[in-house]
């Protein structure tokens, strides 16, 4: 993002946004406590609302654990929930997900974290085999897209709770399958959209609401990767590489090479998981009916951050420009698009759609996105343009936040001035006074709280971590809740679905070369409307 | 009422008159919170910091035309800057009478009857007794005795020669040198103020120049007793000694806390006395409140200076001063006096 930056213009920014980040943490916590306590950093759980386990974890089953898998492994905290079970039907991701991926440091594996206690983890190939084993309350699935809908449906069924990854669902009737089998069975159903988590996103949007930036009236997102750079094999691979299928040309994540055990394995088997073969279950992010393309792995995050900005609208139209158009035969081939340009019309607040549920039709934000696959030159993020001022997310890093140049201003540099917003309770210092004098000024806020959002040197969370810890509490707390969608972690079902909706419809409308208007009825679980071309997947749910 | 009170934190309860009587009326456990936003930038070789209840309109644009004065300001005022007024000044009122800018010459004039009525603790014409110790560009030293009373010897307020008619100024001495290092910030604030004020017509905002300089316009809402000012221990940053309240006040805040320097064991502050030409010492910090900034950053350098008497005599005869002072003793009191709101 923001390519015209110089890295001290950065520095500024993420200093502007660091204020005021820190200042409204600072308020979340007090508000969440009696007066008199003191001032301190607000930890995830008091601003996401959930509570120690009293050293009773759920115990959890991870069901996939290929790339996302291992990641989640890494982030989860097992105070919270304890993995007693993995299951993939890959016995190079069962090796991987306990050994860890030494050129990953965020996949560190089950034995360096579990220690001697990982060798008590159950490991199952078949998930049938583990939503009969009665201890296991939960589940966690990182599998392949298209069989979410159905090892969730039937993880419900059998009395499990359900943290999915996303996207929910490889259309949105299964969405809405997925939503009332959680109703029926009364088992929670949370879709791993993280950013629901992460404080930086959070607080981005409270800076958005304090109205700082002004107007907002258009979004830039994008996530580009070079993936065009030649592949180079490992030297010393733990697994050969089986000679049955075409190499990786490119280093393309999605493009991994396929190990020897694994076809070995599952040359006739995976066929009754649903898949042609071992290739497009080792790279089902290539093909549109395993998976949903980069609208689905990439863009519905950032969507995602484009509604939670606007206050969790949906939006009212979609079209876009979409291709595969760098990759073909021999050359990393692939159905799904490499390159897709897209244009939102979201409900601006004033919107009769919008967060204040307004009578301004004219009240549109114009969201677009792209993700592209030959070109990495700025960092993945959304640049929030406002009449008045500039938030950019970085990576899920960084936030930066700048104020417009005034145009009846001589000789400002708008970079260089800092916007913060502070609340302090009644007659608590505003300010603390301080004896500096010519050079220097003390750093120093109000309070003693120690900074609560992105220190330097400790990544922020991007929101893992927090969103286990949560669908764990939730699910601790359950049987003495109303059952409820209120009750569920924050990225139940029907939100999760809004973000389904939004990839897929983008996918349609480039395949189609066509604008389309979203459908209010999509997006209600109880209506039977989907949009046109939520086509019938190859894969069953059943 | 007895204007003076000399406490410890530790037995303020025995403490009577003034202090409990303002801790009656403003404790208050159950007031409002405050919403602010601010907006800061740096200037001065500090962060100037402008701060609005929330909500306030177009508190942004009002806040950067604020910040673009100080700019203004610090490239008038400044002794690092080759081409601001002040070195002109320098330059060449010792040789000619300078005509200069009529606001700088009222800040000038203020200067020097601050400096008079504070009996010379505060002086903008000890400028070369600044360069002397390094405070200027560095490298920091401790010049002999001989250089300190030679250099005594070519400043000194009365040689300040202001033509009202002509708004010009002449130094008397022409070796002679200004720096308005002391009053700098807390005019800029003030200047910032009658913006706010007379442009806008705000007049609920905070303003200050790192943190040491401060300018409170009139309470925001919901908080009657002004606005809270911590005043914390200058080597314990987490220490609070004090609360402030501001309402259309200023506040001056001095410490030898930065800018010190050391050698041959012995530590050095910043803040030079202007009599002695050598660093002042005995206070910890000083904090005083006055109607206006200008005059409360001259007075809180002056009295940082002076010692706690000629604070107190100062304040007995000026009720709209007041003063915290924290001693530099073991037994660490604080000194209130005067028209100062103050909680513990």
């Amino acid at each position: 993002m923001a390519m015209n930056l110089t890295p001290e213009q950065k520095e500024q920014g993420k200093s502007n946004f660091q204020n005021v980040s820190q200042d409204l943490s600072r308020r979340g916590f007090l508000k969440g406590l009696s007066a008199g306590a003191g001032v301190a950093a607000i930890t995830p759980a008091v601003y996401f609302g959930y509570k120690s386990m009293e050293g009773n974890p759920v115990r959890a089953a991870l069901i996939g654990c290929g790339d996302e898998g291992g990641i989640l492994v890494g982030a989860h905290n097992p105070e919270y929930l304890k993995f007693t079970a993995i299951c993939d039907i890959r016995p190079y991701n069962r090796d991987r997900i306990m050994e860890g991926d030494p050129k990953v440091p965020l996949r560190p594996g089950f034995k360096k974290l579990y220690g001697p206690e990982s060798k008590d983890i159950k490991i199952f190939t078949d998930y049938k085999k583990v939503l009969e084993d009665k201890s296991i309350e939960a589940v966690v699935i990182a599998t392949p897209l298209c069989n979410h809908a159905r090892i969730a449906i039937d993880a419900m069924k059998a009395g499990k709770h359900v943290l999915c990854e996303k996207l929910m669902a490889w259309n949105v009737s299964q969405c809405k399958e997925m939503i009332k089998v959680s109703k029926e069975t009364q088992k929670i159903l949370s879709i791993g959209h993280q950013r629901h988590y992460s404080m930086l996103y959070s607080h981005a949007f409270e800076v958005l609401k304090s109205g700082v930036i002004g107007d907002v009236k258009h979004i830039r997102a994008l996530w580009h990767r070079n993936n065009s750079w030649p592949f180079v094999a490992d030297a010393a691979p733990r697994f050969p590489i089986a000679k049955e299928y075409p190499a990786p040309k490119y280093r393309d994540g999605w493009y991994p090479p396929i190990y020897q055990i694994d076809h070995d394995e599952l040359k006739e088997q995976s066929k009754m998981f649903g898949f042609k073969s071992v290739e497009e279950l080792v790279r089902w992010r290539l093909y549109n009916e395993t998976g949903g393309g980069l609208m689905a792995e990439l863009g519905s995050h950032q969507l995602d951050a484009c509604s939670i900005f606007l206050g969790k609208v949906h939006p009212l139209s979609v079209s876009g420009v979409g291709g595969k158009i760098f990759y073909g035969p021999d050359r990393n081939d692939r159905d799904s698009d490499d390159s897709v340009f897209v244009t939102f019309e979201f409900p601006g607040p004033n919107h009769p759609k919008g967060m204040n549920k307004g009578s301004d039709k004219d009240d549109i934000v114009v969201v677009t996105y792209s993700s592209l696959n030959t070109n990495g030159f700025e960092q993945y993020g959304e640049c929030v343009m406002g009449s008045r001022g500039t938030m950019i997310v970085e990576a899920e890093q960084s936030v930066m936040l700048y104020n417009e140049k005034n145009p009846s201003k001589k000789s400002t540099d708008p970079k260089s001035t800092s916007i913060s917003v502070s609340t302090t309770p009644g007659n608590k210092p505003v300010l603390e006074a301080s004896s500096t004098w010519g050079p220097g000024g003390a750093p120093s806020a109000v309070g003693s709280g120690a900074p609560a959002a992105s220190g330097a040197g400790t990544p922020v969370s991007r929101g893992y971590k927090e969103e286990m810890e949560d669908f764990a509490y939730k699910i601790r707390v359950w049987d003495k809740s109303s059952k409820s969608e209120a009750d569920m972690p924050r990225c139940h079902g029907r939100v999760a679905m809004a973000d389904a909706i939004i990839a897929l419809t983008s996918n349609i409308a480039m395949k189609k070369k066509q604008r389309i208007d979203f459908n209010e009825s999509w997006f209600d679980p109880l209506s039977a409307e989907v949009p046109d071309g939520d086509t019938v997947p190859r894969i069953p749910v059943v | 009422m007895d204007r003076r009170s000399l406490i410890s934190p530790a037995n303020i309860t025995h403490n009577s008159g003034l202090i409990s009587s303002v801790l009656e009326t403003i404790f208050s456990p159950n007031a409002p919170e405050l919403s602010l936003v601010h907006i800061k930038r740096r200037a001065m070789a500090t962060d100037f910091e402008i701060s609005f209840p929330l909500g306030t309109k177009d508190a942004v644009l009002m806040a950067e035309d604020c910040l673009d004065l100080i700019s203004v300001l610090e490239n008038q005022l400044s002794v690092y800057i080759q081409k601001s007024e002040v070195v002109n000044i320098n330059q060449n009122a010792g040789k000619t009478p300078v005509v200069i800018e009529p606001n700088l010459f009222h800040l000038l004039q203020k200067a020097k009857s601050l400096s008079h009525e504070t009996n010379q603790g505060f002086d903008i014409t000890a400028g070369k007794l600044v360069k002397l110790w390094g405070f200027f560009k560095g490298p920091k030293r401790v010049p002999s005795e001989i250089e300190i009373i030679n250099i005594l010897s070519t400043f000194g307020s009365d040689s300040l020669i202001l033509d009202p008619a002509k708004k010009t100024v002449f130094f008397s001495k022409p070796e002679m040198e200004i720096n308005l290092g002391a009053i700098g910030k807390g005019y800029a604030l003030d200047r910032v103020k009658g913006l706010l004020l007379n442009k806008f017509g705000v007049s609920s905002f905070m303003i200050h120049g790192g943190k040491s300089s401060i300018v409170c316009g009139s309470s925001p809402q919901n908080q009657s007793k002004g606005w809270p000012i911590a005043i914390n221990h200058p080597w314990q940053p987490n220490k609070r000694i004090a609360t402030v309240f501001l309402k259309n006040r200023a506040l001056g805040i001095s410490a030898a806390t930065y800018n010190n320097f050391e050698s041959n064991g012995i530590k050095y502050g910043h803040i030079l006395n202007p009599k002695t030409g050598y660093p002042a010492n005995g206070i910890a910090t000083c904090v005083v409140a006055a109607p206006d900034a200008t005059s409360a950053d001259a007075l809180s350098t002056a009295f940082f200076v002076l010692g706690t008497n000629a604070a107190i005599q100062y304040c007995e005869n000026h009720e709209e001063v007041g003063i915290l002072i924290l001693s530099e003793n073991e037994k660490e009191q604080v000194l209130v006096v005067g028209n100062l709101a103050v909680e513990f």
